[in-house]
C-alpha cells in the first residue's frame, strides 16, 4: 500500500466534503443541534406528575394523612414527586378520569372497618417510563410512611418495651464518582451514538456518490490499490468524525455541564467508536450500488446497533441469543467504557480492553471492506 | 394540476422503485430484521441481576434469635430480580460492581444486638437497572425491617393491626395483558416506519437533480404540484408496504399487543405519508444528496427524541415540550400507543388523525412552493 496514493485519495474526499460549504457546515453544527435536543428532552427526572387522589365522602379521615404526605412527598433530588388533585368520587371513576387525559395516575384507597387497608394506583399504560416512576416512589413512599406511622407508636408507649428491638439502618448509594444529574445517566450513551450515527451515514454514501458522479471511473482508471481507496477515504472521514466527536464532548460539557472522566480516554473511546461508524459505513458503501440503497442499509443497521448498545435496554433485557449477539458489535464496548470512565471514574488500566476490542473490530472491517470492494463501476 | 400527469409520473416513479430490486430488498428484509432485533433485545423485564453479597458476621450464624440476616438473605434469594454471590470480603463485593460483573454490592453488618447496618452500593452506569435493582433491595429490606422492629410480641402494648404496612396494588389502564415489548412496540413502529419513509424520500428530488431526469421533466409542461404529488403517491406505497410488513412481523414473531390492527395501520400509513412529505420538503430545499442526507439523518434524530419515544414530556424542558407538540410524529406516537395498549376507537384518535393529516397537507403545500424550477 502506497501511503502517497492513500494521502492522495484521502485530499480528494476531503476536497469534495469542503467545496460543499452548506453541507460541511450542516455536518459540523448537526452535533450541536442534536446535542441540545437530547439535553433538554432528557432534561429532568419525572416530577411533579400530575396525579389525582379520589376520596370516597363515606370514608373516615384516615385517608388525609397519606394523601398529604403523598402531596408533600420529594424526590431525593428535592423536586416533588407528584403534582397532587384531591376529589371526590368513588373508585370506578378512576379509570375515566385517565381515560380523559386529567391526570397520569389515579390513587384511591380500600377502608376496612380497622381504617385504611391498601392503596390503589391506577396508572396510564401508554407511558412506560412513568410506570416506573409510580413504582418506584409510591412504594418507597409508603414504606417510609407505614416507619413513621411505626415509630410515633413506639414514642406514644408509656416506656420502652423490653421486647422492643432497635430496627437496623439502610443506606444505599451508587459507585458514581461525582453527583449525577438526570441526563449524565444518558450523556455518555448519547456521544456514542452520536459518534456512530453521523460518520456512519456519511460515509454509507462516499463511495456510491463516486460511482453515480463517475468519479469512481476515472480514479480505477489509475493504479490506485483498492486498499489504498479505501484506506483513504477512511482517514478523510475519520477525520470528520474526529470534529464531529469534538464538537459532541464539547456541546454537552458547556450546554449541559455533564459530568466526564478523563476527558483524553473518552475522546479516544468515542474516535475509535466513529472509526469504527466510518468503515462500516464504507463497507455499506462497497456492497451498494445507489445512494437510497446505501442510505437504507444504514439507516436499518444504525437502529439496529441502537438497539444493541445498551442504550435504550440493559443487557438484561435481552434474549439469551442477542445477549451473545451484542458481543460481536463495537458500540457496546464504546458505550460500556464511555459509561465507565464517565460514572464510575474508571481509567485506562480498566478500559484498555474495550479499547483493545474497538480496535480489533476497526482493522476486521477494513480488511472485509477492502476484500468486498469491487473495481467494475456497475 | 392535471389528473393524467400525477399518473404518467406516479407509474415513472414506481417503476423506478420496481426496477431497483436490491432496495426492495433492503426495505423488506430490512424492517422484518429490525422487528425481530428490537424485539429479542426488549425481551422481557430484567432478571436474575447479579448481586454480590457480604455478610460481615459479629458472631457464629444463628446466634442471632430474630434471624434477620438469614431472613434477608432468603428473601434475596427468592426474588426472581437477583442471583447472589456470596463475596468473601466487602472489598471483593464492590471489586465485582466496579468490574461490571455484579449490578450491586449488599453489605450486611452485624453487632452484638443482631443485623446494625445494610450498606447498598448501585451500579452508576445504568439507570433503568439501578432503579429496578433500588426498588427491590428496599422493598426486601424495609419490608424485612419493620415488622421485625415492632411485632406487636416483641413491642407490647401496642394495638392490633396499627402496624400492619400499607398494601399497595398498582395496576395500568392497559385493554389486554401486556408484555414489556409490547410498551416499546408502538413507538417502535413510529420509529422505523419514519425512517424507511423519510429517508428514502430525502433524494427524491435532489438525485434526480443530479442525474439529470428533472431537466427533461421540466422541459414538459408539468407543474410542480404534479411532480410533488405524484412522487408522495408513489412512495406512500412504499409506506403502506413497510407498515403491512412490520405490524405484520411484530404481530406473528411477539403476538404484540395490538388492540385494533385496522386502525394501528391506518395510524402507521398516516405516519409513513408524513415521513415521505418531509422527506419531499427536505429535497426540495436542498441541490445535492449529500445536503439532502446530512439534513435527513439530522430530522430524524430531532424526531425520534421529540416523539416520546425515549422520555416523556415529563421529562422535557417547557420549550420542547411545546416543540415536541407541533411535530407529526408526537401525534403518531400518541395515537398508536392508545391504539394498541388503551383500544381507543377512531373517535378518540380523531384529534390525532386531524393533526397527522393537517401535517401532510402542509409539509406538501410547502414543498410545492419551495421547489425550484431551476435546475441549479
Amino acid at each position: 500500500m502506497n501511503l502517497h496514493n492513500t494521502l492522495t485519495i484521502a485530499r480528494l474526499t476531503l476536497k469534495a466534503i469542503w467545496n460543499n460549504k452548506f453541507a460541511f457546515y450542516f455536518i459540523i453544527l448537526t452535533p450541536i443541534l442534536i446535542c441540545v435536543n437530547f439535553g433538554y428532552v432528557a432534561h429532568k427526572s419525572p416530577a411533579a406528575v400530575e396525579t389525582i387522589i379520589l376520596h370516597d365522602t363515606g370514608w373516615d379521615e384516615e385517608w388525609m394523612p397519606i394523601t398529604d404526605f403523598i402531596s408533600g412527598y420529594r424526590l431525593s433530588d428535592g423536586s416533588k414527586a407528584f403534582d397532587v388533585t384531591v376529589m371526590p368520587g368513588t373508585p370506578g371513576k378512576a379509570r375515566q378520569l385517565l381515560e380523559d387525559k386529567k391526570a397520569r395516575a389515579v390513587i384511591y384507597f380500600s377502608q376496612t372497618s380497622g381504617g385504611t387497608e391498601k392503596v390503589h394506583v391506577l396508572v396510564d399504560a401508554t407511558e412506560p417510563l412513568l410506570i416506573s416512576h409510580y413504582e418506584r416512589e409510591i412504594s418507597f413512599l409508603l414504606q417510609e410512611y407505614s416507619a413513621a406511622a411505626s415509630r410515633d407508636l413506639i414514642a406514644r408507649l408509656p416506656e420502652p418495651s423490653p421486647g422492643y428491638i432497635p430496627g437496623y439502618s439502610v443506606t444505599a448509594k451508587t459507585n458514581a464518582s461525582q453527583d449525577l444529574k438526570y441526563f449524565d445517566f444518558f450523556a455518555s450513551a448519547v456521544i456514542v451514538l452520536i459518534a456512530l450515527a453521523l460518520p456512519l451515514a456519511l460515509s454509507s454514501l462516499s463511495i456510491t456518490l463516486d460511482r453515480s458522479m463517475d468519479v469512481l471511473e476515472r480514479v480505477f482508471v489509475t493504479p490506485y490499490r483498492k486498499s489504498e481507496i479505501i484506506v483513504g477515504k477512511m482517514a478523510a472521514n475519520g477525520l470528520l468524525s474526529l470534529v464531529i466527536t469534538l464538537m459532541t464532548i464539547l456541546t454537552l460539557r458547556v450546554v449541559f455541564d455533564i459530568v466526564l472522566g478523563n476527558i483524553a480516554l473518552i475522546f479516544l473511546l468515542a474516535a475509535l467508536v466513529a472509526i469504527n461508524g466510518v468503515i462500516f459505513g464504507l463497507f455499506i458503501s462497497a456492497v451498494t450500488r445507489k445512494e437510497t440503497q446505501s442510505l437504507l442499509a444504514a439507516m436499518i443497521s444504525l437502529l439496529i446497533f441502537m438497539s444493541f448498545m445498551t442504550f435504550l435496554w440493559p443487557r438484561e433485557t435481552m434474549h439469551p441469543a442477542m445477549q451473545s449477539l451484542a458481543r460481536f458489535m463495537p458500540y457496546i464496548y464504546g458505550v460500556e467504557a464511555i459509561r465507565s470512565v464517565n460514572l464510575v471514574g474508571a481509567g485506562f488500566p480498566e478500559v484498555w480492553p474495550h479499547v483493545f476490542i474497538l480496535i480489533l473490530f476497526i482493522t476486521a472491517q477494513v480488511l472485509l471492506t477492502v476484500l468486498l470492494f469491487r473495481r467494475r463501476i456497475t | 394540476m392535471r389528473l393524467q400527469n400525477i399518473r404518467i409520473l406516479f407509474l415513472m416513479e414506481l417503476k423506478k422503485l420496481w426496477n431497483d430490486k436490491l432496495e426492495l430488498l433492503i426495505l423488506i428484509f430490512g424492517a422484518i430484521l429490525l422487528c425481530l432485533a428490537f424485539g429479542y433485545v426488549a425481551y422481557s423485564s430484567p432478571g436474575d441481576m447479579d448481586i454480590a453479597v457480604y455478610v460481615d458476621t459479629y458472631a457464629k450464624p444463628g446466634l442471632f434469635p430474630h434471624g434477620e440476616t438469614a431472613d434477608i438473605l432468603t428473601d434475596l434469594q427468592e426474588s426472581p430480580y437477583f442471583s447472589l454471590t456470596a463475596a468473601s470480603s466487602r472489598r471483593e463485593a464492590l471489586q465485582r460492581l466496579n468490574g461490571q460483573k455484579s449490578r450491586a454490592a449488599v453489605i450486611l453488618e452485624e453487632d452484638a444486638a443482631g443485623l446494625a447496618h445494610v450498606r447498598v452500593t448501585l451500579d452508576a452506569t445504568d439507570l433503568t437497572i439501578q432503579q429496578i435493582v433500588h426498588s427491590e433491595l428496599l422493598r426486601i429490606l424495609q419490608t424485612q425491617g419493620i415488622p421485625s422492629t415492632l411485632e406487636p410480641p416483641r413491642a407490647p402494648g401496642l394495638p392490633e393491626n396499627a402496624l400492619t404496612p400499607l398494601a399497595l396494588s398498582l395496576t395500568t389502564n392497559e385493554s389486554q395483558k401486556t408484555k414489556l415489548f409490547d410498551a416499546t412496540a408502538s413507538p417502535f413502529m413510529v420509529l422505523i416506519i419514519l425512517g424507511v419513509c423519510l429517508l428514502t424520500s430525502v433524494t427524491a428530488l435532489t438525485s434526480e437533480r443530479t442525474i439529470g431526469t428533472f431537466e427533461r421533466v421540466f422541459a414538459i409542461p408539468f407543474k410542480r404540484s404534479e411532480i410533488l404529488i405524484s412522487k408522495a403517491l408513489a412512495r406512500s406505497m412504499v409506506a403502506v408496504a413497510v407498515s403491512a410488513i412490520i405490524l405484520l412481523t411484530l404481530r406473528l414473531v411477539f403476538d404484540i399487543a395490538m388492540a385494533r390492527p385496522g386502525l394501528a395501520m391506518l395510524a402507521a400509513v398516516l405516519i409513513g405519508i408524513n415521513g415521505v412529505a418531509f422527506g419531499l420538503l427536505i429535497s426540495a430545499i436542498t441541490r445535492i444528496e449529500l445536503e439532502s442526507v446530512s439534513l435527513g439523518i439530522t430530522s430524524w434524530f430531532l424526531f425520534i427524541t421529540l416523539m416520546g419515544f425515549m422520555w416523556p414530556l415529563e421529562t422535557m424542558h417547557p420549550w420542547f415540550q411545546s416543540i415536541a407538540f407541533f411535530t407529526p410524529f408526537f401525534h403518531g406516537v400518541y395515537a398508536m400507543r392508545h391504539i394498541n395498549l388503551l383500544g381507543w376507537d377512531l373517535y378518540q384518535v380523531l384529534p390525532s388523525f386531524a393533526w397527522l393529516s393537517g401535517f401532510i397537507l402542509l409539509q406538501l403545500v410547502l414543498s410545492t412552493l419551495l421547489l425550484k424550477r431551476e435546475i441549479n
